[in-house]
């Protein structure tokens, strides 16, 4: 490339290691640099702030050696800063300077030279910047500008060179995608908003969607470590170096957002979205963006991005699984109740039975007893929804299902679990008693997951009590509101308590005192408790026998 | 002329109760229902029942309970036991303890009234002095 060997060249020719060169094209920048009056160069104008921007926004970069690339502090690679507008690589303090140099050029002769001092630049002091036009008359807009200065020797500089060193192993070495942009053309972009009155950037963007489409374009992302570039499925660094519309891809609105966000001033901007990868995956990630206050470098805006895509599915597997678990436990529940269940229907059968029965013998008389007939098939069918109705609460149970929260009330909850163990708890002659509160207020939950709760503290109580003597098998369950937000019920026994070593882990999974328990009903009842926002505690009461106490929260009032 | 026999049916479920009623009442059988054993032993006086239908699920005192409760106060009283369970252990000592019959539920109204005939002849109602 003929240019490279310029530039090459001009290095070798001046001899100075430290000189940084750019190769600048200034042919779309003619109309903005040229005097259209030849008035005494000395008494070129001051720039107008809008005009410097112009001209330097028209002026591109063609080529620049690393030495530039160091002391200018770019990120990104040579080829990358090709085409780039001069405007928004080179510092603040010395544009204007820079904007006078290439007019003076552009308005001497072809072999002008122009020198200008700028000061301090980077670690160098005296910095001189040197600038003239290309020898060769078939690049009349090629513009060569070379630095010139000496180190500061100042340790401070040497301690900030070494302190970037470490900023940027930092940021390769975080753990975290981490992309660092470049946000000054934007900042400049707000500030002209700002002077032309515009304060409510929201309304504006809304007005005028382009603006965010243009802030974005000229946002640059300048450096992205490893863990970036494998959340964006990229080849390697280079593809995510560049504008940074693609961070936005995934979630139409983000870009808008972070716009307003930096336009406000907002220090801090967090966001949880979807990126759409280069090789084409939709990820959910958390965005946390840093954004600069005054007096801070605008070049260095830190986007970080946490992936919860892994998270999240492992979540929703969890909660599969959990699904799953808490069928098998019902369903383990269930076959313990098993000869209460069959109890349960058979009863409403036997009634329909031998009401169906009476009816033939009432028919069967000479003179049909009608009414008697209606009234006893009138009780078959209710019977029958009753049998019905039995198994459907059975289906219910056993039904693998997402839980569903409605309004419940509390008492209903646990007489309609009662129904389950009525007849279990007969058997082994527990007595078992309910204290309704009154005037519970709802609660919002899932009605089979809450039975499931109160049978499983029930069958546990049941079975704790086997070695207790049968006229004293006891069980006693009262609601009533607790405090404004919550509604309680305890269910006591009058077994042998629970050792008071055992009490922390009762809830624990597979932690069973009994022969052939599984030990998962407590667990799943603290599963179920702690996802409806409550709490369940064990302890022993001090006439004996162990007290369970559930508490819900009540639902808010909708 | 001894009174027409009464039976008394206990059962904790309404449904079954009032069936069982109507079931002896088509068959010319007088009878009074309750829920629970301590509602009938309200009742109870010796020689007014000719026959007791108990279901042995019974909330407070259970049906077994009742069975050895009448046992010693009226050994002479049939007692008939209905029980949804089928479990040959709790039929056995139903049966030991002195039951004219065991049936499990569904009952069998044929069966039924073959026990309610036996009840009848093997203890017949007290005549009235």
């Amino acid at each position: 490339m003929s240019n490279d060997a310029d530039l090459f060249e001009l290095s070798a020719h001046r001899r100075l290691a430290r000189d940084a060169c750019w190769q600048l094209d200034v042919s779309g920048a003619h109309a903005l640099l040229q005097r259209s009056d030849q008035s005494d160069p000395a008494a070129l104008p001051e720039w107008r702030q809008d005009q410097l921007d112009r001209a330097l926004a028209a002026v591109r970069v063609r080529d620049v050696n690393e030495e530039a690339i160091r002391l200018f502090g770019l990120t990104g690679d040579r080829e990358r800063l090709t085409a780039r507008p001069i405007s928004i690589l080179w510092p603040e303090q010395s544009r204007s300077v820079l904007a006078d140099l290439l007019r003076a050029l552009a308005n001497g002769g072809p072999d002008a030279v122009e020198t200008r001092e700028i000061g301090v630049l980077g670690p160098l002091v005296d910095v001189v910047m040197t600038g003239w036009r290309a020898a060769d008359p078939r690049c009349p807009d090629i513009v060569f500008v070379r630095l010139s200065g000496t180190l500061n020797p100042s340790s401070a500089l040497l301690e900030l060179e070494a302190s970037q060193d470490r900023y940027r192993n930092m940021i390769s070495s975080l753990p975290l995608p981490l992309l660092q942009v470049d946000a000054r053309a934007a900042a400049r972009m707000f500030e002209r908003l700002r002077a032309n009155g515009i304060t409510d950037i929201a309304a504006y963007t809304r007005d005028h969607p382009e603006l965010v489409e243009i802030a974005c374009d000229i946002v640059l992302v300048t450096d992205a470590n490893n863990e970036a570039v494998a959340l964006f499925g990229a080849k390697d660094r280079t593809e995510l170096i560049g504008p940074i519309p693609f961070v936005f891809a995934g979630t139409p609105g983000s870009a808008r957002r972070v716009t307003i966000a930096h336009f406000q001033g907002i220090r801090n901007y967090v966001e949880d979205f979807q990126i759409l990868t280069l090789d084409g995956r939709m990820l959910d990630v958390s965005l946390l963006m840093t954004f600069p206050v005054s007096g801070e470098r605008h070049d260095t805006i830190l986007m970080m991005m946490v992936d919860h895509t892994a998270r999240l599915q492992a979540e929703a597997k969890l909660r599969q699984v959990e699904n799953d678990f808490h069928r098998a436990a019902r369903l383990s529940t269930l076959g313990e109740l098993t000869a209460s269940i069959a109890h349960e229907v058979r009863q409403p059968l036997s009634a329909i039975l031998t009401n169906a029965e009476t009816s033939q013998r009432w028919l069967a008389r000479d003179e049909p007893n009608l009414p008697k007939v209606q009234q006893l098939t009138e009780r078959i069918s209710a019977s029958a929804r009753r049998a019905s109705d039995i198994i459907g609460r059975i289906q219910d149970a056993a039904r693998k299902r997402e839980p569903v929260r409605t309004r419940l009330d509390l008492n209903e909850v646990v007489r309609q679990a009662l129904l389950f163990v009525r007849h279990d708890s007969q058997d082994k002659s527990v007595k078992m008693t309910l204290t309704p509160g009154e005037d519970l207020p709802p609660i919002l939950g899932d009605r089979v997951q809450l039975q499931q709760v109160v049978v499983n503290l029930l069958v546990n109580a049941m079975q704790a009590m086997r070695e207790t003597e049968r006229d004293h098998r006891e069980i006693c369950m009262v609601t009533a509101v607790d405090g404004p937000d919550m509604v309680e019920l305890t269910v006591r026994d009058t077994g042998p308590g629970v050792p008071p070593a055992d009490l922390d882990r009762v809830f624990e999974g597979f932690f069973s005192t009994k022969e052939g328990g599984m030990g998962i009903g407590l667990a799943i009842c603290q599963s179920i408790v702690t996802s409806h926002g409550g709490r369940i505690t064990a302890a022993n009461h001090p006439d004996g026998g162990a007290i369970f106490r559930v508490t819900i929260p009540v639902a808010t009032k909708a | 002329m001894s009174p027409a026999p009464l039976f008394a049916i206990v059962d904790d479920d309404e449904a079954l109760r009032q069936a069982l009623a109507e079931l002896l009442e088509v068959s010319g059988f007088d009878c009074m229902t309750f829920a629970d054993a301590d509602a009938f032993l309200a009742d109870y006086a010796p020689g007014r029942f000719s026959g007791l239908v108990t279901d042995l699920n019974l909330p407070g005192m259970n049906g077994q309970q009742l069975q050895q409760h009448i046992r010693l106060v009226d050994p002479r009283l049939p007692v008939i036991v209905i029980s949804a369970q089928s479990d040959p252990a709790i039929r056995a000592r139903a049966l030991a303890s002195g039951a004219l019959a065991y049936l499990t539920k569904p009952i069998n109204d044929q069966v039924l009234f073959r026990h309610l005939d036996a009840a009848l002849s093997r203890f017949p109602p007290p005549t009235a002095d």
